[in-house]
């Protein structure tokens, strides 16, 4: 069939769209706002719409015969839709040079006034593009200005995040000019007003989105001209369109399937520092006994959970930061073994008696999180826990991970845009952020945080990083089950891949 | 005639309000707040206090009930939060899909029920009766849901004949255009028999698993009726004129028989809407049915609620045309009062 | 009696393995063996593992269990108000009977499940909510079924001989109309006891029956479901056939008992 039609192509010669690079991915967006896109699956859509400023270098990776895999290098950033930038000596001060005659897809001028007006406009979405922009330290961002193709971002205080916070999706740049006349951000929820590689020619919410090389882009053209990405919810359908070819790249497929495709077709994988994690709410007794959750935390077959859910594309740690991390080390992040002896020795010694209820919410549709918290039930049984599921809406399950008092063990899916303590802290360790998954609250470990990114170079931070991670080990206020490891299931006939943390979208790079 | 007409009309009206008020009391008891699920997580308590408003769920009770029976009526049946639609507008793009399913499931039950059942009444014998019965009695204990997969492992994993539940046409196939929505319809209409010929290929195995329950309960009636019509005095006569058992089965018994089947129509068509909830899922076939199921999984009970009043508004009216007619066929159900 | 044999063979080998099993296969349904997942049937697990090593067999077990207690369940639970609803719509006549037969009306105008369904969303879900829903969805049939009984022994000459001879209405209904009655009752209870069976299942597969980790028929399907084409089918196949067998054979009862038992409907 494949083969039919590209010579049929061949012969007419010129119909380049007539054979589109279908990509299936299990989960959709909620918005195509890159100022509003908040999870790491919703920002990848996102991606081949808006050029960053500057973006992470690419190295290969080790893929299937005959695939060219590149993933990010997070150690090295480089010019994108700014040629050349500059940061002031005391760190407050960045300017960015913008490509000469750079456009947007509408054919605007893509210049520094636009670019600042982007930026701004993410500063004050209110929405996570407010974050991005302050890098998590909000009220640090004094300024944005421009003056020609010159953009100048001033700050309060140092932060050194900033440069990697601008490769992402949600400071790309929009065309604001576009986003206003047609109606601002209710029309940007399911429009694109693009400066990227593509745009948006169709998008139908939760179904498909098709994507269109921009005739504007100031980069090289993408490797595929017509990108169609289907977004199918049911595990077989995807299994079943991957095994007839119907799709080139096949993304979410439950991990069992992945495994089982592996004979047939070429499977990526990509060690990836998201993680699949159990948030224990440290605020509700007995949960409040750092004793207890440590009881907890041993009475978890680790290993059984990675090879009955994750069929081995996982990775073990116990600690704050995944193995992906620069700053993980086997000192702070060592897995930990599964010990019902110790187990038990813990929970004598934490005090805690009689039966303990507690809720594990997932989201409904998860088998893998509903294996996950079905295995916990069992496991923790022994320790006087009484578990109960209960299986939420994508909705409902939101709602309960943002709502500040959490009373719940959350298991979720989860990982930092930016693989630095620093961004996974600043949400996940802070005693008031809304984002703590576990309201875990250790004022010795705060403090010690602001200590840490109080020093300007990022590689001196370290030292901090080890004594917070101790810290963190000893109150277990989560259990990381697994890392991840990325899949991608990829037709015979894809010879390009790339995966990015953030997406993993960057779409220009992937082709036949 | 008229006072039946006009006393079944009226009873029809009495149980169509009952069957909104069950509707509305079920599911109104259901937890979660409407406007907060609507507006999502991070709605202000402001915004969802102004929309609870505006949706009139500060009213009574009674004031909702009147509000909720116009608004069905008028055909605004609410919007579906997590997929941002109105729901009658995501019911209209997904009803073809289903009745498309249901037609075929019918035609294939009907079919198949009508013939077994000829061959039994008409060469009684341990084959010709016993595996039709047997078959019968099969089909009214399988979840249907569950067929729907054996069906899947054994015509699609196990010796691939049959495509697998990758809804009504493969990705790479581009759905016919076309006025009904009915993809075999619509390619026929095109003149387009290669399209024909797969979403035929695909609608087969989910047919099958939907109509096994009323070929089951369409069997049964039919073997009954014939039972008893071929005993009746007008069957023995036509075969003392010496007519063929088989031509007396056809020409006499049918449509004697068939007209039993009409009154239940109304619970067939409510057997292929509640089936097509459990059987849609397992093939992934974009109908109303999947609607239903993803709306209950995903906690979004607009869809759910307008569909299950929906099914007993058609058995409902069903019913009533059903009656009017038969009684305007045979004057001694208008004395009677079906 | 002859006619009976078979179907009471059927459910009492089922009833016979879901209830004495347990005793010779001793495996804990919600026991998980870390070393075996997705194991294909086999000597150690006939019925093979599921997807975090429990056992299946076990679990058909469990589910077997629970599925004939709801069913007894329902059909008690229905039966009882069906029952009395019916009774008093014939005996009291006029109003009574125009109203409670128009609400029953309104009740059987929805496709059973579905009203079962929208029963348990309404009571906010779970195995008991569900069980609910099913027999707020038989109880029309119980009382139609009942009313129509009364009425047709209610015109039989012994009754009016019963009430000639100075019968109260209580004497008439507790040793004439009952036990007339039940007979037919009978035969429907047997059928909603397969109805309830297959309902519930249903219910399960779209997430409104048992909870995790509970074994039930419906969720174990459901639960399998992602696994029908990859390869393991022993996580659909058999918990399927569990239901067909407890259905096929409450509806083969309740066939042959009304042919035993003489009319009455099927």
């Amino acid at each position: 069939m494949k083969y039919t039609l590209t010579l049929a192509m061949s012969l007419m010669g010129s119909v380049a769209m007539a054979d589109p690079f279908v990509v299936n991915a299990s989960q959709p967006p909620s918005t195509m706002d890159p100022a509003f896109a908040c999870d790491i699956v919703g920002n990848g859509y996102v991606a081949p719409l808006y050029s960053p400023l500057v973006t992470y270098a690419r190295k290969t990776y080790e893929g299937p015969e005959g695939v060219t895999v590149t993933a990010e290098d997070d150690s090295k950033i480089v010019a994108a839709l700014a040629e050349s930038w500059s940061v002031s000596e005391d760190g407050l001060i960045y300017t960015f040079n913008i490509r000469e005659g750079a456009k947007f897809a509408s054919g605007n001028a893509l210049n520094g006034a636009a670019v600042a007006a982007s930026l701004n406009r993410a500063l004050s979405s209110g929405a996570c593009g407010t974050y991005y922009m302050e890098a998590g330290s909000f009220g640090n961002t004094q300024s944005i200005t421009a003056e020609g193709n010159v953009v100048t971002i001033t700050l309060a205080a140092p932060q050194p995040l900033l440069i990697h916070s601008l490769t992402q999706p949600n400071l790309s740049i929009v065309d604001v000019a576009v986003a206003d006349t047609n109606g601002g951000n209710d029309w940007m929820a399911n429009h694109a007003a693009p400066s990227g590689a593509y745009v948006l020619a169709e998008y139908q919410p939760g179904v498909k989105a098709v994507y269109h090389a921009n005739p504007n882009y100031w980069g090289d053209a993408p490797l595929e001209s017509e990108v169609v990405v289907n977004f199918i919810s049911d595990p077989s359908a995807l299994l079943l369109q991957a095994r007839n070819g119907a799709a080139d790249v096949t993304l979410g497929l439950p991990k069992q399937m992945v495994n089982q495709l592996s004979n047939e077709l070429n499977v990526v994988e990509v060690p990836s520092p998201r993680f699949m994690i159990v948030g224990l709410p440290n605020n509700v007794a007995p949960f409040d006994n750092a004793t207890f959750r440590q009881a907890l935390s041993y009475a978890v077959p680790y290993e059984a959970i990675q090879q009955s859910v994750a069929f081995g594309y996982a990775d073990s740690f116990f600690g704050p930061f995944p193995p992906e991390f620069s700053a993980y080390t086997e000192e702070n992040g060592a897995a930990r073994a599964f010990d019902m002896d110790k187990a038990q020795a813990l929970l004598a010694a934490s005090g805690v008696t009689g039966p303990v209820a507690l809720e594990l919410t997932i989201m409904e549709g998860n088998a893998e999180q509903e294996q996950i918290a079905t295995i916990l039930q069992g496991a923790w049984k022994p320790l006087g826990v009484d578990a109960k599921i209960s299986k939420l809406s994508a909705s409902a399950y939101v709602e309960v991970t943002t709502t500040p008092e959490k009373t719940t063990a959350i298991v979720r899916f989860d990982g930092p845009s930016i693989a630095d303590p620093a961004w996974l802290l600043s949400y996940d360790m802070f005693c008031q952020s809304p984002y703590n998954q576990s309201n875990y609250c250790n004022a010795d470990a705060e403090a010690l945080f602001g200590e840490a990114v109080a020093i300007p170079n990022m590689a001196d931070r370290q030292d901090k990083w080890n004594a917070i991670a101790t810290m963190w080990i000893e109150d277990a206020p989560r259990i990381p089950v697994y890392a991840d490891v990325f899949t991608a299931v990829l037709d015979k006939d894809v010879t390009r891949w790339d995966f990015a943390q953030d997406g993993p979208f960057d779409l220009q790079n992937w082709g036949r | 005639m008229t006072s039946l007409i006009l006393s079944r009309l009226v009873s029809s009206f009495i149980a169509l309000l009952g069957a909104a008020l069950v509707a509305f009391v079920a599911l109104r008891l259901a937890p979660g707040d409407a406007a907060r699920l609507t507006l999502g997580a991070f709605a202000t308590d402001e915004a969802v206090a102004a929309l609870r408003s505006e949706m009139g769920l500060d009213q009574s009770i009674l004031t909702q009930f009147y509000v909720y029976i116009r608004d069905f009526f008028t055909g605004d049946w609410g919007r579906s939060y997590a997929l941002g639609e109105p729901v009658r507008s995501l019911l209209g793009q997904r009803f073809p899909a289903t009745l498309e399913l249901g037609l075929y499931a019918f035609c294939m039950a009907f079919v198949s029920a009508l013939v077994l059942a000829l061959w039994g009444a008409h060469r009684k014998g341990p084959i010709s009766d016993g595996v039709p019965k047997a078959l019968g009695v099969l089909a009214l204990g399988v979840p249907q849901f569950w067929f729907g997969l054996v069906l899947l492992i054994v015509g699609f994993e196990m010796t691939g004949l049959f495509p697998g539940p990758a809804g009504r046409l493969p990705a790479t196939v581009t759905p016919p255009a076309g006025p009904t929505g009915m993809y075999t319809v619509d390619a026929l209409l095109h003149g387009d028999l290669k399209t024909f010929a797969t979403a035929l290929h695909h609608l087969f195995l989910p047919a099958l698993a939907l109509g096994l329950l009323p070929f089951g309960f369409l069997y049964r009636l039919l073997r009954a009726n014939l039972e008893d019509v071929s005993g009746a005095p007008f069957a023995l006569v036509a075969r003392a004129h010496g007519q063929s058992r088989l031509r007396v089965m056809v020409a006499t018994l049918l449509p004697n028989a068939i007209i039993p089947m009409l009154t239940a129509s109304g619970l067939i068509f409510g057997q292929l809407l509640a089936g097509s909830v459990l059987v849609e899922r397992v093939y992934n076939w974009p109908g109303a049915g999947m609607l239903v199921t993803q709306g209950v999984l995903q906690q979004d009970y607009a869809v759910v609620q307008v569909f299950i009043l929906l099914s007993a508004v058609i058995y409902i009216v069903t019913n009533l045309i059903v009656d009017i007619v038969a009684a305007s066929i045979d004057p001694r159900l208008a004395k009677g009062g079906a | 009696m002859r006619h009976l044999f078979l179907p009471f063979a059927i459910l009492g080998v089922l009833a016979l393995a879901v209830f004495l099993g347990p005793l010779l296969w001793r495996i804990d349904p919600l026991e998980m063996d870390f070393t075996a997942f997705l194991a294909a049937p086999s000597l150690d697990h006939p019925m093979g593992t599921d997807a975090t090593g429990r056992d299946v067999l076990a679990r058909f077990l469990a589910g077997g269990r629970l599925s004939l207690l709801v069913g007894a369940v329902v059909m008690i639970a229905g039966l009882v108000p069906g029952a009395l609803i019916g009774l008093i719509s014939a005996r009291v006549g006029g109003l009574v009977d125009t109203v409670l037969m128009r609400v029953m009306d309104s009740i059987a105008a929805f496709p059973p499940i579905l009203l079962a369904m929208a029963v348990a969303i309404g009571l906010g879900g779970g195995l008991w909510a569900a069980v609910l829903g099913v027999v707020v969805s038989t109880v029309p049939f119980f009382a139609r079924l009942m009313r129509s009984e009364v009425m047709r022994i209610r015109s039989f000459p012994f009754i009016e001989a019963s009430e000639a001879m100075g019968g109260t209405p209580w004497f008439t209904l507790r040793w004439h109309i009952v036990p007339h009655a039940a007979t037919t009752m009978l035969v429907q209870c047997a059928s909603v006891f397969g109805y309830a069976i297959i309902t519930l299942a249903g219910l399960g597969f779209v997430g409104l029956g048992a909870e995790v980790p509970t074994p039930e028929w419906g969720v174990m399907i459901t639960e399998g479901m992602q696994y029908a084409l990859t390869g393991q089918w022993w996580l659909t196949i058999f918990p399927g056939l569990g239901i067909l067998i407890a259905v096929v054979g409450t509806n083969l009862l309740a066939d042959r008992l009304s042919k035993v038992l003489g009319g009455g409907n099927s």
